[in-house]
């Protein structure tokens, strides 16, 4: 048989009928012998029927009103959030940005191109460029100044006349290379220098 | 004509209407607020004793599933996730009433006349017609400790199962089989002359 101690640790899973047969039998055994065991059984049961009948409090009739009224509010922050951040995309005006953005550095891109291709032509030319003091002698061998050209790249048959020019009335040119030039005389320009030349040389 | 077991069948369980909720349909998250409003109330009201603060709780409980649907997975019942909400609320205000009453404890000063601690908040007696049974009753469960008052109305009150109890509490099933025995002797006690009364 069960002690008092043993039976007070089992009296709810008594009452709740969650006890095997073997300790329900064990249990009154020991409730038809123990009197203050037999009261705490039955006071645990009006405990537990008072509980189960207590007034059940219900909801105010306003209750799901307020929690509509909560909800459209919380929506309403919701939409609001979401409106402020759609309007803050909006107001800005992204299209035009981005295209002046683009626009931007498409011309910083070909301004850095052309001074990319300008410096190597530059460079280039400089390397390739011909000296422009050109010093012609006559027969006496005194040399004769010209003044410097400006040259295009298109005058390059020009010069190549220039020199054949020299050539054919033994004039020595020291410094026309007509190789590198990348540039031409104008053919008035060209004219003047020749009959500079043959005055010079008369 | 649908026989009874018929309409039964109709109805929803808990997890269809949350799972119709999670995937849209406002009428199914109605549906659960007025299935689950006054035991939601009856529960926060047995644990804090307050009508009012009650009401609050329960509307916390369900702004939080409406905001928090898609937490909800379908390995849990449904009312025991709703009741964890509940309870968790319930326990917080109770804690909050305790730094409230330990701040009006340490504004009182030496010269203050007036040491009687008075309620932040009405009686429940004030707010709900209790009989005085259950007033008595009530004072009782609220001056349980937190841990035997939770197991308590669940299991007397909301007549839930010891397995479900043990979820939302969060507590082994041997522990809530425990708590409950000894909540009720606890119970016993603080309700002796009502006992005696009713022997007589």
């Amino acid at each position: 048989m069960i002690s008092c101690k043993e039976f007070q640790s089992f009296i709810s899973d008594y009452i709740d009928g969650d006890v095997s047969q073997f300790l329900k039998a064990e249990i009154e055994e020991h409730l038809a012998s123990c009197n203050d065991c037999s009261l705490i059984v039955k006071r645990t049961l009006t405990i537990k029927n008072y509980l189960k009948n207590l007034r059940k409090v219900q909801a105010s009739p306003r209750f799901e009103i307020l929690l509509r009224e909560r909800l459209k509010s919380e929506l309403n922050n919701v939409k609001k959030f979401n409106d402020k951040r759609l309007f803050s995309i909006n107001s800005f005006p992204v299209k035009p940005a981005i295209g002046a953005l683009v626009g931007v550095i498409a011309l910083i891109s070909v301004i850095t191109i052309i001074q990319n291709n300008t410096s190597k032509v530059e460079s280039k030319f400089n390397e390739k460029n011909i000296v422009s003091d050109k010093v012609i002698n006559n027969k006496a061998g005194q040399p004769i100044a010209i003044p410097p050209v400006k040259v295009t790249s298109q005058g390059l048959n020009n010069v190549n006349k220039i020199s054949s020019f020299s050539q054919s009335n033994n004039l020595k040119s020291s410094s026309i290379d007509s190789t590198g030039i990348k540039s031409s005389l104008e053919k008035n320009n060209l004219k003047d220098k020749v009959n500079y030349v043959k005055k010079k040389k008369d | 004509m649908k026989s009874e077991s018929d309409k039964e069948d109709l109805t929803p369980s808990d997890e269809e209407l949350i799972e119709r909720f999670q995937n849209g349909d406002l009428y199914a998250f109605d549906l659960i607020v007025k299935r689950y409003k006054d035991q939601l109330i009856n529960f926060a009201y047995r644990f804090l004793g307050d009508l009012e603060d009650s009401e609050d709780i329960v509307q916390e409980t369900f702004l939080r599933v409406f905001r928090k649907k898609d937490a909800y997975k379908n390995v849990a019942k449904f009312s025991t996730w709703i009741y964890t909400i509940t309870g968790n609320l319930a326990k917080t205000e109770l804690r909050r009433r305790k730094r409230r009453k330990l701040l009006s404890i340490s504004n009182l000063g030496y010269n203050n006349k007036d040491y009687e601690l008075r309620d932040l908040k009405k009686g429940p007696e004030e707010r709900v017609d209790l009989s005085i049974q259950d007033e008595m009753i009530q004072k009782a469960i609220n001056s349980l400790s937190k841990k035997f008052k939770e197991v308590i109305i669940l299991r007397d009150i909301q007549e839930l199962s010891y397995e479900e109890i043990s979820n939302i509490a969060k507590i082994p099933l041997g522990t809530v089989k425990s708590r409950v025995n000894r909540g009720r002797l606890k119970l016993q006690e603080k309700l002796s002359e009502l006992l005696k009364d009713s022997k007589k």
